[in-house]
């Protein structure tokens, strides 16, 4: 009933296909916080879910800044943008282009984490979030509060409890 | 290798949720942030459905009646290229000498184990979480009689999800059974509320249960059920009732075939096998 209602309203069609002739071409200017202006298809942009939403609601012609993501994880997020824009591509290769981009020390990755949340782009956040917890799984508690400079806020008591009530998940 | 920069909780659940349950547990002394992160139900949640979206951690549960007992457990992992690994003895709930314990029914990896005691004395059910290696006893009453009754009463249970509470629940049926005609008391107990609760409805009238176990699937328990009158040894109408678990209502669907239930009870006492039904959810 919308879309029957949209084309009966005069002009509206001459509008619209004047966009979609537009669209392909579009590209858009992303600002890091470093005041770098990196200039991409739309494409290739609106995976981030973020951004493709500012293009929706028509702010996205002049240059998007992007507070929060420095020049260098940006490049590393659109290089990942751009390489998953295809969904027709080889599965194998598009394995082989993650493994490689994730593997990465822990300080990128957690830019890259910050930048995927921020920019809402669900398999960059779901295959960083994976990674960090495959180098995670087999660390000690101690080992976990060293990596994230997270403090113990536990009683010594307290935390002989909980470790004796789950000795096993402690054991080789 | 370490951070300077603080994580926001948000993605520290989203990295958590990637962990298997081995580490999650021992992180759990990390500190209360983990602690609160790693046992809430939202994140509880988060890591069943990323578990059932990638397929990972999935493994067949044995079980091993012995006599004498205890029963046995063993976890047998799927592994990479469609093959099964080796049977690997887990980590036994409770160490019962004295009786052996039936699965009655799981979900999303919670086990609901029932003793099986034919005497029926003492019933005793508890969930069983395998991974986690925690169990919960749930408390069970005798049965209340009512006053001048004269007959037989027993009780049998099963166990399913209600999905719109977001609960694991146990059923009892409790039947009071007088040689004429059978009635049904009907309680379920949830884990969230922690107690037992008459259900009003009133189960079909003059229906009897002819699987001795349910099947749950879907936010509803199920059995199949005839009228209990039937004497004729040959065909009957069977119908298969379900209970919706978060409206707790009762529901009768004909069948899409008809069965000899008297047959087949047959075969149950000859060869001992169970008359159980089996159901698939299929999504359009």
């Amino acid at each position: 009933a919308i879309q029957s209602s949209r084309f009966s309203c005069v002009g509206f069609p001459l509008a619209y296909i004047f966009l979609a002739c537009k669209k392909k071409s579009m590209a858009l200017k992303l600002k890091s916080s470093d005041n770098k202006i990196f200039e991409v298809e739309e494409l290739v942009a609106v995976q981030s879910e973020t951004i493709k939403s500012l293009v929706e609601d028509g702010c996205a012609n002049n240059v998007i800044p992007l507070p929060n993501v420095d020049s260098k994880t940006l490049e590393l997020v659109l290089d990942w943008c751009k390489n998953h824009v295809d969904v027709k591509l080889d599965e194998e290769k598009l394995k082989e282009y993650e493994d490689k981009f994730i593997e990465v020390d822990l300080a990128v990755l957690y830019d890259l984490l910050m930048a995927a949340n921020y920019l809402n782009i669900k398999d960059l956040l779901n295959r960083a979030s994976q990674k960090v917890a495959d180098m995670l799984k087999g660390k000690k508690p101690e080992q976990i509060r060293e990596t994230f400079n997270i403090v113990n806020d536990f009683s010594p008591e307290e935390e002989e409890e909980i470790r004796k009530e789950n000795l096993w998940a402690f054991e080789e | 290798m370490m951070l300077r920069s603080h994580i926001p909780v948000e993605i520290i659940t989203k990295i958590l949720s990637c962990l298997p349950v081995k580490p999650l547990v021992r992180f759990l002394c990390v500190s209360k942030q983990w602690y609160a992160v790693i046992t809430s139900s939202h994140f509880i949640k988060m890591h069943l459905n990323r578990s059932i979206e990638t397929n990972r951690e999935r493994t067949l549960i044995l079980k091993e009646d012995n006599l004498p007992p205890p029963t046995h457990y063993f976890s047998v992992d799927f592994l990479k290229d469609k093959q099964f690994g080796k049977a690997v003895e887990i980590y036994q709930p409770l160490h019962d000498p004295l009786h052996n314990w039936d699965i009655l029914d799981h979900c999303h990896g919670l086990v609901c184990l029932e003793k099986d005691d034919e005497a029926q004395d003492a019933e005793e059910v508890l969930t069983w979480n395998p991974l986690i290696r925690k169990y919960r006893k749930l408390p069970i009453e005798p049965i209340e009689e009512p006053s001048g009754f004269s007959g037989e009463t027993y009780s049998v249970l099963a166990f399913g999800h209600d999905p719109y509470n977001n609960d694991y629940k146990v059923l009892r049926l409790i039947h009071f059974d007088t040689g004429d005609k059978v009635e049904f008391v009907v309680k379920v107990y949830g884990l969230r509320s922690q107690s037992w609760k008459k259900i009003e409805e009133q189960w079909p009238n003059n229906k009897q249960i002819y699987t001795r176990k349910s099947t749950s699937l879907n936010g509803a328990i199920h059995w199949l059920v005839a009228d209990q009158d039937q004497r004729v040894l040959n065909a009957t109408e069977e119908l298969l009732l379900a209970f919706d678990l978060a409206t707790e209502k009762f529901q009768l669907y004909s069948m899409p075939f008809i069965r000899n239930i008297y047959m087949d009870r047959h075969l149950e006492e000859e060869f001992g096998s169970v008359g159980r039904i089996y159901l698939c959810y299929c999504e359009r």
